[in-house]
C-alpha cells in the first residue's frame, strides 16, 4: 500500500472529522470519515499493513479528540488506536463473504468498523471512569453512549456510500496488491 | 505490532494525572499539520451551519441556570431601584442644602412611602423616623425650600406621619410675603379652607401681585423651618361673607401629587453619632 497516499488521506479524513462533519450532527450523532477510510484500506490491502494503518488512523483520531476528565481535557492516546486496529482486524476477517466492488458492503464494513472501535472506546472509558479524580466523559449512562455510538455507526455507513465512488475511481494510487498475490 | 500494542493498553489504562501532562504536547504536535485544512473546512462549517446555542430547557442544568437568571435578574432590579432612589435621596439633599447653608442643621433625605389619610386630611408617610433623630414637629420639605408639612406623631423607629401645610388640619401658619424682584415684605396669615385650598390673608387695602412667594415666619413651626416657601400666589378673590377682605389664594410650592424623596430637616445636635 502507498502509504503516502494514506496518510494523505488521513489528512483530510481527520481535518473532516475534527472541523466539519458537525454539519451533518443531528441530535448528538455525528458521521466519521475515518472509520470509512479503515474500512477501505482493511477491504484491500494485506493484514499487517491493514491493521498498522488501522492503529495509525485511530492514533490520529485519539489525539486530535481530547476526552473531558475532572482534570480538564486530557488526550488519551490508545483507545481509538486499538478500537481501530481491531476493527481493521475484523474487517479482513469479513472481506471474504463481502463483495469488495460494492458500495453496500463498503458502507456495512464501514458501519461495523465505527462500532467495533466504538465498543472499545466506550470499554476502556467505562474502566478508566472509575478511577478516583476521573469520571466518566459522557453525559448518562455507558449503555446510553453505546447507543450513540451505534447511531454514529449507522450514520458513518450512510456516510461511506457517497465516498466509495472518489476511493475506487482512484484505487490504483494506493497501490494494493492484487488479491491472488494477497498475503493472508 | 505487539509492542505497539501493549504500549497502546497501556496508555490507554494509564490514569490521567500520568498521561495528561506529556499528551497534551503530543496533541499540539499532532495538530500542526490538521490545522490549515482544519480552519478552512472550519470556515466552510460555519457558513453551512452556524452555531446556535441550544439548551434543554428541562435539563438540570438549565433549570439551574434559568434559578440564578431570574434571581440575578431580581437582584439587578431591586439594585437598579434602590440606586435610582439613593441618587433622587441625594439631589434633595443637595437641593436643600442649596437652600440653606447653616452646618447646625441636619438634612435627612426619606422616600415617600404612602399617602395615607382620609378624604381631605391627608397624611404623607415617610421611610425616616426616631432611628433618624427626627421628632414631632420637625419641617419637611421638597425641591430645597419648598415647605411640605410637619412631623405629627406618632413616631416609628423607621417611619413616621407628615402633615402637609395643605391639609385642613394644619392651624393658621403666621408668614411673610416676598416678591421676588424686591419691594415687597408684608406678614401674611397662610389657613386652609374646607374645601383644601391655601390661603393667605393680607392687610385690608393691599393686593399682592400674582408669583409674589409667601415665606414661613412662625415660631410655633421649627427654626429651620423659618423662610421656607410655603407657596406663591395665585390668584385673589373676594370672599362672599366679607366683601372688604382679600383673599389671596396660593398654589403651594410642594406638589401634593407625584411625591417621591422628601428632606426632613432638624438640629444636628439631635443626630445620632
Amino acid at each position: 500500500m502507498n502509504w503516502v497516499v494514506f496518510s494523505i488521506a488521513l489528512l483530510f479524513a481527520g481535518a473532516l472529522d475534527r472541523t466539519f462533519l458537525a454539519v451533518f450532527e443531528v441530535k448528538g450523532v455525528v458521521p466519521m470519515v475515518t472509520p470509512a477510510l479503515v474500512a477501505f484500506v482493511a477491504m484491500h490491502a494485506p493484514r499487517p499493513t491493514a491493521v498498522w494503518a488501522g492503529c495509525w488512523a485511530g492514533l490520529v483520531m485519539d489525539l486530535l479528540n481530547p476526552v473531558p476528565t475532572t482534570l480538564g481535557a486530557v488526550v488519551v492516546p490508545g483507545p481509538w488506536a486499538i478500537g481501530m486496529a481491531l476493527a481493521a482486524w475484523t474487517g479482513i476477517q469479513l472481506r471474504g463473504v463481502l463483495f469488495r466492488r460494492s458500495p453496500a458492503a463498503f458502507a456495512l464494513l464501514t458501519a461495523c468498523t465505527t462500532l467495533l472501535a466504538g465498543l472499545i472506546w466506550t470499554f476502556v472509558f467505562s474502566v478508566r471512569g472509575w478511577y478516583p479524580g476521573e469520571g466518566f466523559p459522557w453525559p448518562g449512562s455507558a449503555l446510553g453512549n453505546l447507543g450513540t455510538r451505534t447511531l454514529d455507526a449507522l450514520a458513518s455507513g450512510l456516510l461511506a456510500v457517497p465516498l466509495w465512488w472518489p476511493l475506487e475511481r482512484w484505487i490504483n494510487w494506493w497501490s494494493f496488491p492484487l488479491p491472488a498475490l494477497r498475503r493472508r | 505490532m505487539l509492542v505497539t500494542g501493549v504500549l497502546l493498553v497501556v496508555t490507554s489504562f494509564a490514569p490521567a494525572r500520568f498521561v495528561a501532562p506529556w499528551s497534551g504536547e503530543l496533541e499540539k504536535v499532532a495538530w500542526i499539520p490538521f490545522v490549515p485544512l482544519g480552519l478552512l473546512l472550519g470556515q466552510v462549517r460555519s457558513w453551512l451551519r452556524p452555531a446556535i446555542p441550544e439548551l434543554d430547557l428541562q435539563s438540570p442544568l438549565a433549570q439551574q441556570l434559568v434559578k440564578e437568571r431570574d434571581s440575578y435578574r431580581g437582584l439587578y432590579h431591586a439594585a437598579k431601584i434602590e440606586a435610582e432612589r439613593l441618587a433622587r435621596e441625594l439631589q434633595e439633599t443637595g437641593r436643600a442644602r442649596a437652600a440653606d447653608h447653616d452646618p447646625r442643621v441636619a438634612l435627612v433625605p426619606a422616600s415617600v412611602l404612602a399617602l395615607d389619610g382620609v378624604g381631605r386630611n391627608p397624611l404623607i408617610r415617610i421611610g425616616q423616623g426616631r432611628a433618624a433623630g427626627i421628632v414631632e414637629g420637625d419641617v419637611v420639605v421638597h425641591g430645597g425650600d419648598a415647605i411640605v408639612g410637619r412631623v405629627v406623631s406618632p413616631i416609628g423607629r423607621g417611619g413616621c406621619s407628615v402633615m402637609p401645610i395643605w391639609s385642613p388640619l394644619t392651624k393658621r401658619v403666621n408668614a411673610r410675603a416676598r416678591d421676588p424682584v424686591g419691594g415687597i415684605d408684608l406678614p401674611l396669615q397662610v389657613s386652609v379652607t374646607a374645601s383644601g385650598a391655601l390661603v393667605a390673608q393680607a392687610p385690608t387695602g393691599i393686593e399682592l401681585p400674582q408669583g409674589t412667594h409667601v415665606l414661613l415666619d412662625d415660631r410655633e413651626w421649627s427654626p429651620e423651618a423659618q423662610g421656607m416657601m410655603i407657596g406663591t400666589v395665585l390668584r385673589i378673590e373676594q370672599p362672599d361673607e366679607s366683601p372688604l377682605q382679600r383673599l389671596h389664594v396660593l398654589q403651594p410650592a410642594a406638589p401634593s401629587q407625584g411625591l417621591d424623596v422628601v428632606v426632613v430637616k432638624f438640629p444636628r445636635s439631635r443626630e445620632p453619632s
